[in-house]
């Protein structure tokens, strides 16, 4: 029974976590960043995010128009580098404030209830 | 990916990025391998400056990564299912419709083949039940097939970032038939009732009926005299029995209407009543003895011709038919009332 909660609860934490890699990418990445260096930054900052999950979210976002990219081949070995577009910037902004009209409901809510 | 002579064998990361890009179409083909290669190294070099052992780094990296080909879906934003959502009520509903009228259809036309060509009645039965069999499975894998391939159209577009807007796709989702209130079953008491309209088209047909066992004497004139379609020598006993029938038909239904909805014992009576009328028919007319003879040779109708024979059993068979679903009604309207009456009480 314990172990099942787990899983349920894990896969709500999932869920509320989703739709924050977004507007947490579109922002970081205002400066190029690869793929690698952007895992570990979100990671600093506290975002959990898997590999499994960022880096084709991260391809989506460039066919989405959200992202440009480019292939780096000074270094040793070639790096995508992607950056926000300005498609991903007005992007940005609206999910921005959605986001704090959300933050805000969920605190009448909670002192409300 | 060539290998030429001299070059070193394929390794782990070779094989893993052949094996997730092979099914990717060419034009992504190059573009998701460089990434992956990309991503593999960074995740190498991670560990590596995490102090794992050089030999087994990669094996533990592309162990991580996981199945390729479920990575290579990740990236091009394949469905990973045959049939999804969008289009899973539409499949289902066409599949049950088309088995619902097709398979019937079949089996009747194997039965009424089968009966006409006097095949013996094994096979018969074996053919209305091999065949319906082997069409009801073209039905649902073809079926199946065509929902499939959109699937794949549909998925294949919105992984580009693109989903398909084609008015025919959203025709399809709606079952080519909107989902509306209208289609909502009427569930209650209402469900039970014999409607008034109902009523009136039993009573109407139960006396036409009545009156053409009666009228068909008089209705065919062949050279100047009327001709009685049904053998005279039948009014002795069958043709007032089908009176009685249709009149106790007609009690019942008025009394069945009057109480407001079929129950179980009027239902089964009713039942009784039409097998009463409609087994000693069949009976004389599959021994070719209910059809007046003055009549067949007045009208020149050759009773062993062939043709004859054919329109018999299929003229047979119908009655059957119809006489069956006339059973069928009034059961099931029964059922249903035991059905809704055991919630309520």
């Amino acid at each position: 029974m314990w172990h099942m909660s787990d899983d349920t609860s894990e896969g709500h934490l999932q869920e509320l976590r989703r739709g924050t890699i977004v507007l947490a990418c579109l922002i970081r990445l205002r400066q190029p960043g690869y793929g690698y260096s952007l895992l570990e930054a979100l990671d600093d900052y506290g975002f959990k995010v898997d590999a499994n999950t960022l880096y084709p979210l991260l391809r989506r976002l460039e066919q989405q128009g959200y992202l440009t990219s480019e292939w780096n081949t000074e270094e040793s070995r070639p790096r995508k580098f992607y950056r926000t577009s300005t498609a991903g910037e007005r992007l940005a902004a609206t999910l921005l404030t959605d986001w704090d009209a959300l933050s805000a409901s969920l605190r009448r809510i909670q002192d409300e209830s | 990916m060539t290998t030429g002579p001299g070059a070193e064998a394929p390794t782990l990361t070779d094989r893993y990025i052949h094996a997730a890009t092979r099914s990717i179409r060419t034009a992504e083909r190059a573009a998701v391998a460089a990434e992956l290669r990309e991503r593999i190294a960074d995740a190498t070099d991670a560990r590596l400056a995490a102090g794992v052992s050089p030999d087994t780094v990669e094996a533990s990296v592309l162990t991580e990564l996981g199945d390729p080909e479920r990575v290579a879906a990740d990236y091009t934003g394949q469905a990973l299912h045959l049939i999804g959502p969008r289009f899973y009520l539409t499949w289902r509903r066409l599949v049950k419709i088309l088995l619902a009228t097709v398979v019937p259809c079949v089996v009747f036309a194997m039965l009424l083949a089968g009966v006409i060509d006097r095949d013996p009645i094994g096979a018969v039965v074996w053919s209305a039940i091999a065949i319906p069999a082997t069409v009801a499975i073209h039905l649902v894998f073809w079926t199946t097939f065509a929902f499939a391939m959109i699937e794949r159209l549909e998925s294949h577009a919105a992984g580009r970032g693109k989903p398909l807007r084609l008015k025919q796709l959203a025709d399809i989702e709606t079952a080519a038939q909107p989902w509306t209130i209208d289609q909502l079953v009427t569930v209650g008491p209402a469900r039970t009732r014999l409607a008034r309209s109902s009523f009136i088209a039993l009573v109407a047909y139960e006396l036409i009926f009545a009156a053409l066992v009666v009228l068909q004497q008089f209705l065919v004139v062949l050279g100047g005299t009327p001709v009685p379609l049904v053998d005279p020598v039948h009014w002795s006993f069958l043709l007032p029995w089908l009176l009685c029938v249709a009149a106790v038909r007609l009690a019942l239904t008025i009394v069945v209407y009057l109480r407001g909805r079929w129950q179980g014992w009027s239902a089964s009576l009713y039942g009784i009543a039409t097998l009463a009328f409609i087994v000693p028919v069949i009976w004389h007319w599959t021994a070719g003895t209910l059809v007046n003879p003055a009549f067949n040779a007045a009208a020149g109708i050759d009773a062993d011709d062939e043709a004859v024979r054919v329109i018999g059993v299929v003229l047979g068979i119908g009655a059957l038919i119809i006489a069956g679903s006339e059973m069928f009604g009034p059961i099931r309207a029964a059922w249903r009332g035991r059905a809704a009456s055991v919630g309520t009480r």
